[in-house]
């Protein structure tokens, strides 16, 4: 982990690190899908995973690379999607740099919500870790890869959105 | 043009046989009936063989009679279902979903049990029970299990109930060698709870006029030759089978063939059947999806999916299949949100007084006839003593007599 008031470089990465989660966060919650996109390198890959203690393996909802995820979202107006409004609560938990300093992980814990549009009721959708990979490369901070690890697994009628 | 109160509450304009009362969707009076006069005598999957690999392995289930049942695979790999309840002082035996015991132990005053249902210990049995009670008075409620028909554990709560195979009849022989001829091994799991009717998604699975909500299905089926010459079989019990169709997954941008198939399926098909009473099997591309349903309340269904391939797919395989299966079917697939979103929908228009559901659409038993829910309704009417267009004997209409459910059965 960065120790907070090592080396200048160091503070700066972890700050900025967080900031990418963060503002990847407020880019999902606004449905802003390209902003988000914009935030991820070109061999971006995103999963959706969780434990089953039911059948006892670790089960895969979704998986993506760039261009999958891209073509994800582009189709979201063709589809008929709840458009309840989901808020995203992120905590950055780790932030580890890479040996080169030139990549990093992080792990973040999230709580999603949901917040329906007749009447503004809002319910937890889903509690898990965002376990992100970021690379730094032209000057920037990008996400490489994001598994969102969910511990709910109960989604009801679940959703079209990358969360 | 828009009617008034009395125009809204009459009966449809066809036979009775072709619409059902929304009652049946809402009323717990009804729902307490299916438990005793459907659930409680019918086959269901519980769950696939897969889930308990090793001997002593266990699996709980929700069973929609409203009963709480564990699965085991034996010391002799023979599986059984019993009442997850200690007949002691009923408390639940096994928390856990899934796991590996050789006995079972309750946790209240450690009564313990073996794989086959037998109480193997009492503590201070002799202490307190004397000669009056034993271990042999206090076995498990042993529930009839059959496995087949892909390797899925079937159960069934009534100790006369016909044989499994006689109940399928020949409903799923179009798909049997896809389902037997290799072992399948389930991949996904997971449960949606929504606040609908569980006949609702069954209703869902019945008919496929619904495909003008889902964009992938217009695109890869609704557009492709052949879609609108899949014909619907009905077969005895309630159960129904659509045609086949080669699916043509490249219609939608950014989606390919899939490069995946089951023995004895052409590449990119798609194979349907429903079961009476909650249970579909639907074998598409490269993965099978099996739906069962749970009634939590009349107005609440716990519906759980399976996602399986072969037992012995490669790495490389088993990732392919579980990626097709997720871009259409998992909890954030393309498809399946949209299904569950319709069938919310109709929960809530239900709480608001929709008075009867239509089921007339007649198309020569083709994709979108809807035949497939007609034939449901003609077995929950002969099973439940009532017209689903009039259960309570209080429309204007006659009650579907003998003759109208001959006629369904096609």
């Amino acid at each position: 982990m960065v120790t907070i008031g090592g080396e200048e470089a160091h503070r700066l990465a972890y700050q900025d690190l967080t900031q990418l989660v963060y503002s990847g966060v407020l880019l999902l919650d606004a449905k802003d899908f390209t902003g988000w996109l914009g935030l991820c390198a070109e061999d971006f890959s995103y999963a959706i995973r969780a434990w089953s203690p039911e059948i006892r393996k670790d089960i895969t909802w979704l998986e993506h690379d760039l261009e999958g995820i891209t073509t994800l979202v582009q189709h979201l107006p063709r589809h008929n999607t709840d458009q309840s409004v989901f808020t995203r609560h992120a905590t950055v938990y780790t932030v580890n740099l890479d040996e080169g300093q030139n990549s990093a992980t992080i792990v973040s814990a999230v709580t999603i919500y949901r917040t329906e549009l007749d009447g503004g009721a809002t319910s937890l959708f889903a509690v898990g870790r965002y376990h992100d990979r970021a690379v730094h490369s032209g000057g920037r901070w990008r996400l490489r890869s994001r598994e969102l690890r969910l511990d709910t697994r109960s989604l009801g009628i679940g959703t079209h959105y990358p969360l | 043009m828009a009617r008034n109160a009395v125009e809204w509450g009459q009966t449809p304009p066809l036979p009775a046989t072709h619409y059902v009362d929304s009652r049946i969707y809402s009323s717990s009076e009804i729902l307490a009936e299916e438990r005793e006069k459907i659930f409680a005598r019918t086959w269901v999957i519980a769950c696939h063989e897969s889930e308990l690999p090793a001997r002593y392995d266990y699996r709980t289930y929700r069973h929609p009679a409203d009963k709480n049942l564990v699965v085991v695979r034996g010391d002799d790999d023979v599986i059984r279902a019993f009442y997850n309840v200690c007949p002691h002082r009923g408390n639940t035996i096994v928390y856990e979903p899934a796991g590996n015991a050789k006995h079972l132990l309750c946790i209240f005053h450690t009564f313990s049990f073996d794989c086959r249902g037998d109480c193997v210990g009492i503590p201070r049995e002799k202490a307190g029970y004397g000669d009056r009670l034993s271990k042999g008075d206090f076995g498990l409620r042993a529930v009839r299990t059959e496995v087949g028909f892909g390797g899925f554990v079937y159960v069934n709560l009534d100790d006369n109930a016909q044989p499994l195979g006689d109940f399928i009849g020949a409903a799923l022989d179009d798909l049997l060698p896809s389902l037997d001829t290799e072992s399948l091994e389930v991949f996904s799991f997971h449960r949606a709870i929504v606040a609908t009717n569980f006949k609702l998604w069954h209703d869902t699975n019945s008919e496929f006029y619904h495909d003008y909500m889902h964009y992938h299905n217009r695109q890869t089926s609704m557009l492709q030759p052949g879609y609108f010459e899949r014909r619907y079989t009905a077969f005895p019990n309630g159960h129904a089978r659509v045609g086949d169709q080669v699916v043509n997954y490249e219609a939608y941008a950014g989606f390919k063939s899939r490069d995946l198939s089951f023995p004895g399926m052409v590449l990119n098909g798609w194979k349907m059947v429903d079961l009476f009473p909650g249970m579909t099997y639907n074998l598409r591309g490269s993965s099978l999806r099996i739906d069962t349903l749970v009634p939590l309340s009349a107005g609440q269904t716990a519906i759980e999916f399976r996602g399986l391939g072969l037992k012995r797919d490669t790495p490389r395989e088993r990732a392919s299949r579980v990626h097709d299966y997720n871009t259409i079917w998992g909890p954030f697939g393309r498809n399946l949100h949209e299904d569950l979103l319709g069938v919310l929908g109709q929960g809530r228009a239900l709480e608001r007084g929709q008075t009867y559901f239509v089921h007339g659409r007649e198309e020569d038993a083709t994709i979108h006839d809807e035949i497939g829910m007609r034939h449901f309704y003609g077995e929950w009417g002969r099973r439940m003593g009532r017209s689903p267009s009039d259960p309570f004997g209080d429309r204007r209409t006659p009650a579907v007599s003998a003759v109208d459910l001959e006629e369904i059965l096609v």
